[in-house]
């Protein structure tokens, strides 16, 4: 499969020149499809200073359909689900946005920006959402609260 | 053996011999229809009821025909219409003491009283696709003697002006009949279907029933437009076509929904392969290498050489033939810059491949390119989800005017409602 090719290719450049607060390892050597990427909470976000473990699973038909992103370890966050899947909607990898020229650095650069700046308006945890719009530093103290309980 | 077949006017209710040709020789109409009398077969009947075949055709010659004499030598069907009939079910033959008309019911024991009972659909499947069958071979086969299904009665339809039956009780067994030839009412002016048998297995294979069936060659009779209103009566289908009875039906519907409302209804629609084929190539040159000497085709990410050969879409980019081929075939636009691959200048580029392109793809070729596309998505996903993309080809075929806007719109407007008509929609499309 052509995939493997790239995949193993973007793998090689990611683990040679890792992008800021990124880290990627397969979760099993021999599966290039599931990456365990550890993710930094960036600096000037309630985050900071929490490690996120960030599940991406890339489909057998990448690069022509897009990866899937989902956080491990619990995060207070509005566009992250609230469950054990902890699903992060990311505008770039719905199926009609995907586009194949985009890398998977891109994609974990992206999750992370958006670890730094929540889109509300395309949230999956409404009240999360709210709370974040309305109450920015209620919110700011939960999310830290989780990311010293869960993410430290 | 079309000898003996009738013409029959719907205008003037003249009779003729078919021979006569198929304009009305009294009124001149052509409003006529064929009525077939098929040749004797000595293989079957009893003697006594021979029918001399040139006879009118508003008399029955089998009038007194019980339709059950024939089922030990052809039983048809295993068990239920055989020569033995098994012992939950029971078989009557009803006939007017003055011998005009006749009906037979058939009853399966399902522990309840016997009478008027109303069997739930499932159970009784089997055994109405069976006699459904019949019902069609009988519509297929111009040979009355073919009728053989429990509640059946080729006697009835002479009387019988009136389709109000299909509102019956079609499962209490007490089937008024189905005429295959009413020439007294006159028939819906239903599209027909092509191939009935086809049909058959179709509806077979939906609802999940294997049944062998003879093979008929090619002498299917007219089909009966009938036909698809009993079938949704027999199967207890809303006539109002949006109420789903199988899992199958349901899943449809929602692979529908989904698919006109998900993220995946707003994707671009794939193109086609020739229209991939037909996009232009061009040797890697220095000037596409750029300014560090190195590019790389970012579908693959693989590093292309001087002269590989590559595939340049409208908007300039490009890639390895087979990795835009993979991406194309899924959505018709640029993996890097969404343009769409079809639109001819597309910002302008003066590049030298430009011209190709806009001889490749005028007018003409978009419309077909939809038509291809639906096939594309066919075969590349189930058949639930074709159903929006399967429609439109018929919907607009007419080329509209090769304007690139107009696609998407266009794509999911061939969704009609669930139900049967959808369903056969979704089978057979558009016949002519």
């Amino acid at each position: 499969m052509g995939s493997i090719k790239r995949i193993s290719k973007e793998l090689t450049e990611l683990t040679e020149s890792p992008p800021e607060g990124i880290m990627v390892e397969l979760a099993d050597e021999s599966n290039v499809y599931e990456w365990r990427v550890k993710m930094d909470g960036p600096e000037g976000s309630p985050f900071h200073n929490g490690k996120f473990l960030v599940k991406l699973s890339l489909p057998t038909e990448y690069p022509f359909k897009p990866p899937t992103v989902s956080f491990a370890t619990k995060i207070y966050h509005p566009n992250v689900t609230n469950d054990e899947k902890g699903s992060m909607c990311l505008g770039m990898l719905r199926a009609d946005e995907w586009k194949p020229s985009s890398k998977i650095a891109a994609v974990l650069q992206f999750a992370r920006q958006l670890l730094a700046e929540p889109m509300p308006d395309d949230a999956v945890e409404g009240r999360i959402a709210e709370q974040y719009k309305n109450d920015r530093t209620r919110y700011e103290e939960v999310a830290r609260e989780w990311t010293r309980k869960y993410a430290c | 053996m079309d000898s003996g077949d009738r013409m029959f006017c719907h205008a003037c209710g003249g009779v003729w011999l078919k021979d006569g040709g198929l304009t009305c020789p009294h009124c001149e109409s052509e409003f006529t229809e064929i009525i077939e009398i098929p040749p004797e077969q000595p293989s079957e009947g009893s003697p006594s009821h021979r029918a001399d075949s040139p006879s009118p055709p508003r008399v029955n010659p089998w009038i007194d025909r019980n339709p059950w004499e024939g089922d030990t030598q052809e039983g048809q069907g295993p068990g239920l219409l055989g020569g033995g009939i098994p012992p939950y079910s029971s078989l009557r033959t009803y006939r007017s003491p003055d011998g005009r008309f006749s009906f037979s019911s058939a009853t399966l024991d399902t522990g309840t009283p016997s009478g008027q009972r109303n069997n739930g659909p499932n159970p009784m499947v089997p055994m109405m696709m069976q006699s459904f069958d019949t019902i069609l071979q009988s519509l297929m086969e111009p040979n009355p003697r073919g009728y053989r299904g429990f509640g059946e009665d080729p006697f009835h339809a002479q009387s019988s002006t009136s389709p109000d039956w299909l509102e019956d009780d079609h499962l209490t067994g007490h089937h008024p009949g189905l005429s295959p030839r009413n020439a007294d009412a006159p028939q819906p002016n239903n599209r027909n279907p092509t191939d009935l048998a086809e049909i058959m297995d179709a509806i077979r294979a939906d609802i999940g029933i294997q049944t062998t069936r003879r093979a008929r060659g090619a002498r299917g009779g007219p089909a009966n437009p009938q036909a698809l209103s009993i079938l949704s009566a027999i199967l207890n289908m809303s006539r109002s076509e949006d109420a789903v009875y199988s899992q199958e039906e349901l899943d449809r519907v929602i692979t529908q929904l989904v698919e006109n409302t998900g993220g995946t209804s707003t994707a671009a629609p794939p193109a086609t392969d020739a229209a991939v084929q037909a996009l232009p190539r061009k040797r890697v040159n220095e000037e596409m290498m750029g300014s560090e000497g190195k590019a790389v085709c970012s579908i693959c990410m693989d590093n292309v050489e001087l002269d590989l050969e590559v595939t340049v879409l409208p908007c300039t980019h490009w890639f390895h033939f087979n990795c835009i081929h993979a991406w194309l075939t899924q959505h018709d636009t640029c993996p890097h810059c969404r343009r769409s691959i079809n639109s001819n200048i597309a910002g302008g580029e003066g590049t030298c491949e430009n011209p190709v392109v806009i001889q490749d793809s005028p007018e003409q070729p978009r419309s077909h390119r939809r038509h291809s596309s639906a096939r594309t998505v066919r075969s590349g996903r189930s058949s639930l989800s074709s159903l929006p993309s399967r429609i439109s080809p018929r919907r607009s075929p007419t080329p509209e005017g090769g304007q690139s806007s107009n696609r998407r719109s266009s794509r999911g407007e061939g969704s009609s409602g669930g139900g049967f008509t959808s369903w056969f929609t979704n089978r057979f499309g558009s016949s002519a």
